[in-house]
Order: C-alpha cells, then sequence, then structure tokens
C-alpha cells in the first residue's frame, strides 16, 4: 500500500466502523438471502428425486412452495442488505467531503474538483468493499462450494482450487495492467514531444508502444480464459466424472450444474472487487497527501475541546484554511506587526474559550495567548513551549 | 457521522423479517414432514 493512502484510508475505514450495528446487519442480511437462494437447488434435487420415485403431487406441491417461501425471504434480506449499504456509503461520503471541505489543503483547483466529484466517493467505497463487500462475496462463495460439496465434494473442491487461481491471477493481471496503462500514458506524451522536436528516438518509442499494446492484450485474455476454464470447462469435467467415476442421481447432476451456474456472479463479483479496489486506490493518492493532513487537522481540534492551538509544523502557504463560523475553526495568521493584531489574538484566545481554535503562525506574539501548541502531530500546553 | 433515520427503519424491517425466517425454518425443520421424515432430511438425503 502506497504511503500517502494509507492515512485516509484508515480513517474511512474508523468511520465506517462507527455504525457496527448497520454493517453487521448487512451482513447478515446478506448471508441469509444468499443462503436462502443456495437451498433452492437443494430442493429442486429432493423435488427431482421424488417425483422420479413416484410421490404424490400433493406431496410434490410442497417442494416449490418451499423454494418461494426461501425465494421471498432471499428478496427481503437482499433489499435490506442493498439499502443498508446505500445508506452507510452516503453517510461515509458525506463526512469525507465535509472534512476535506473544512480541513483539507486545496492548493490545485483539478484536484480539489476530482475529489470531490468522484475521488471521495471512490474512498467511501473502497473503506466499505473492505470491511463489508469482499468480506461478503468470500462469504457467498463458500456457501454456494458448501452446498455443491453437499452432493459433491469433489467437485466443490476443483470449483474452489479453479476460483482461488482465477481471483489470483485477475488481481495481479489488473495490477499490471494499472501500470501497463500509466507506461503507455508516458509513451505517446514522449512520442510527441520527440515528434515535435525531431529527435531522431521515436521510431524506438513508437516499437515500444507496440511491445506495451500486446502485453495488455496477453494480461486481458488471461482473464477471459479463467473465465472459460471456470464456467465452461469445469461443468463438463463434472459430466465426465458422473459418467466415468461417482455416478449418482439425475437429481444431484441437476442441482451440482445450477451450483456451478450460480457460482459465476460472485466470482464477477470478486474480481470486479479486487479490481475497482485498485483503481480506488491509485485515484485517492491523487488527494490523499491533502486528505490525511486535513484529517489530522481535524483530529486536533476534537483533541482539544477548549483552547487556543498554536500550530507549530509549518503547512503550505496560502489562502486560509477556513473562512466557515464552524464550531471548530482552522486559521492563518496575520502577518506579524500587523495593525489590529493583538486585538485579533486576544479576541481568538477568548472565543476558543467556547470551542478549540487551530491557528498557523510563525509569530512569536502568539506564545501570550495561546493554550496548547502542536509541534510534530502531538499536543501539549503553551507552558511547555521554549521561549 | 449523523444518526440516519433510515438506518434505524432498515434495522426494523430486519427484525420483522428475522421472525419470517424462524417461521421458516421451524417448517423446515419441525412444522412438516412425509414419511416420518422432515424436510430438512429429504435435502440432505
Amino acid at each position: 500500500m502506497s504511503v500517502p493512502i494509507r492515512g485516509p484510508l484508515a480513517a474511512a475505514l474508523r468511520l465506517a466502523a462507527r455504525e457496527p450495528v448497520a454493517l453487521a446487519a448487512a451482513f447478515l442480511a446478506a448471508l441469509i438471502a444468499e443462503a436462502m437462494l443456495t437451498m433452492q437447488p437443494l430442493f429442486l434435487r429432493a423435488f427431482i428425486d421424488q417425483a422420479q420415485g413416484g410421490a404424490a403431487p400433493k406431496l410434490l406441491l410442497y417442494f416449490p412452495l418451499f423454494m418461494l417461501a426461501a425465494a421471498g425471504l432471499a428478496y427481503l434480506f437482499d433489499l435490506i442488505a442493498v439499502a443498508i449499504r446505500f445508506r452507510l456509503q452516503r453517510g461515509l461520503t458525506r463526512r469525507l467531503r465535509e472534512l476535506y471541505v473544512e480541513f483539507s489543503d486545496k492548493p490545485k483547483p483539478e484536484t480539489t474538483r476530482f475529489a470531490l466529484r468522484s475521488g471521495l466517493t471512490g474512498l467511501a467505497q473502497l473503506a466499505l468493499a473492505l470491511s463489508l463487500d469482499l468480506l461478503l462475496v468470500l462469504a457467498r462463495l463458500s456457501l454456494i462450494l458448501g452446498g455443491l460439496g453437499l452432493g459433491d465434494p469433489a467437485a466443490a473442491w476443483a470449483a474452489a482450487l479453479v476460483l482461488a487461481l482465477g481471483a489470483a491471477l485477475s488481481y495481479a493481471t489488473t495490477a499490471r495492467l494499472g501500470r501497463l496503462s500509466r507506461t503507455r500514458e508516458l509513451l505517446a506524451e514522449r512520442l510527441g514531444a520527440e515528434a515535435l522536436a525531431g529527435r531522431p528516438g521515436w521510431r524506438r518509442t513508437l516499437d515500444r508502444g507496440e511491445m506495451v499494446a500486446d502485453k495488455r492484450f496477453g494480461l486481458l485474455s488471461i482473464n477471459v480464459l479463467m473465465s472459460f476454464l471456470i464456467f465452461r470447462v469445469l461443468p463438463v469435467a463434472v459430466l465426465f466424472w458422473h459418467v466415468y467415476g461417482a455416478g449418482g442421481t439425475v437429481g444431484s447432476l441437476a442441482s451440482a450444474f445450477l451450483y456451478l451456474s450460480m457460482l459465476r456472479a460472485p466470482y464477477q463479483e470478486l474480481v470486479g472487487l479486487l479490481q475497482d479496489n485498485l483503481v480506488a486506490f491509485s485515484e485517492s493518492s491523487v488527494f490523499a497527501v491533502e486528505l490525511e493532513r486535513g484529517l489530522k487537522r481535524h483530529a486536533a481540534t476534537v483533541a482539544v475541546p477548549f483552547g487556543l492551538i498554536w500550530e507549530r509544523d509549518t503547512g503550505p502557504a496560502g489562502r486560509p484554511l477556513s473562512q466557515a463560523l464552524a464550531e471548530r475553526e482552522v486559521l492563518d495568521d496575520m502577518p506579524p506587526g500587523a495593525p489590529g493584531k493583538l486585538e485579533r489574538l486576544r479576541a481568538l484566545a477568548e472565543r476558543s474559550r467556547g470551542a478549540s481554535i487551530l491557528l498557523y503562525s510563525e509569530d512569536p506574539a502568539v506564545r501570550a495567548f495561546a493554550h496548547f501548541v502542536r509541534r510534530g502531530g502531538t499536543i501539549r500546553t503553551a507552558l511547555s513551549e521554549l521561549a | 457521522m449523523r444518526a440516519d433515520p433510515w438506518l434505524s427503519r432498515l434495522l426494523a424491517l430486519w427484525l420483522g423479517s428475522f421472525g419470517g425466517l424462524l417461521a421458516f425454518l421451524y417448517m423446515l425443520f419441525l412444522g412438516w414432514s412425509f414419511d416420518g421424515r422432515s424436510m430438512y432430511q429429504l435435502l440432505i438425503r
């Protein structure tokens, strides 16, 4: 994990963890929905076997009734899980945007626009993906493989092995594809520069660009191959196994095929999660440094409920960080000796008795008014500050 | 994060649905039988 993203991701995960009941409810609801759906092939198998055994139609009616009840419960719990996840993501994105606008530096307009438009949403999604979605999709796959294993243990183990291989390969290829995309962009820029300047190396740049395109094609083909092996070859292998090996009823064969087809959606979801997370990782690094600094400032104002905190860690110069009349403020100082400076500091110190204020300053005059000093990330009382 | 009223409603719906799940499980294990076997026993053979 790159260093700049670690802080904001940890903060986003902490924010997500503030709703443990909702997270647990969403997780359990999704599991219950999956368990209800996973039971469908079992009912089907029992129905076919009883029908072949000559059971009365009145008895056979109960199987579709149970299937309908299970499907209804699956729909209800799935709806609840998705709705909770939507509300959690909405709240998390809102909070990250609030913290970013109020406490983060905004040196480049395009970075700010990107962060507020989609970057922070991606970070919120990443946090929820790591705390909820990934666990859910692994639980779903385990349930389906468990259901498959009840009728056909060998097929379940084979499917689990192939799925794990496919997911690992997909993650590796996506990471590699990301690096290749950046290389391709750099090469395109270099080609443009060489063409404009008339430098001789442009043919070599063209060759390298084509090599990168070939590698991309190869990597994308690996993903397609894994999909083919899991969802085409494996079911046929199960057929061969039944004919030449395990035997088994028509019902168990039908339910095995149904389980293998049910694996497709969660597997594609897992691959999609891994790919999206990698994209969100690299996108978040664009604004991660500013966001992390903003989160630390927010933490500083929250750590001290009342008082004027003199910020001694030099930050980037620029416009004031906050012009809002919020309960907690972060302010740039006026230049030393500016008219009305001491009155302003006095007013700030007075106002900080109601709520904490973080003040950036290199003016020694602040010492007389500050209650706390923040240096190297830690807050101490102003008495400990050397003259 | 501010308290979300919709989360409370969804949690209430979750509890209600859980009651339905318990009723389903009762029928699966105890409430119905054929030849002395419950539906669960028919499923796992």
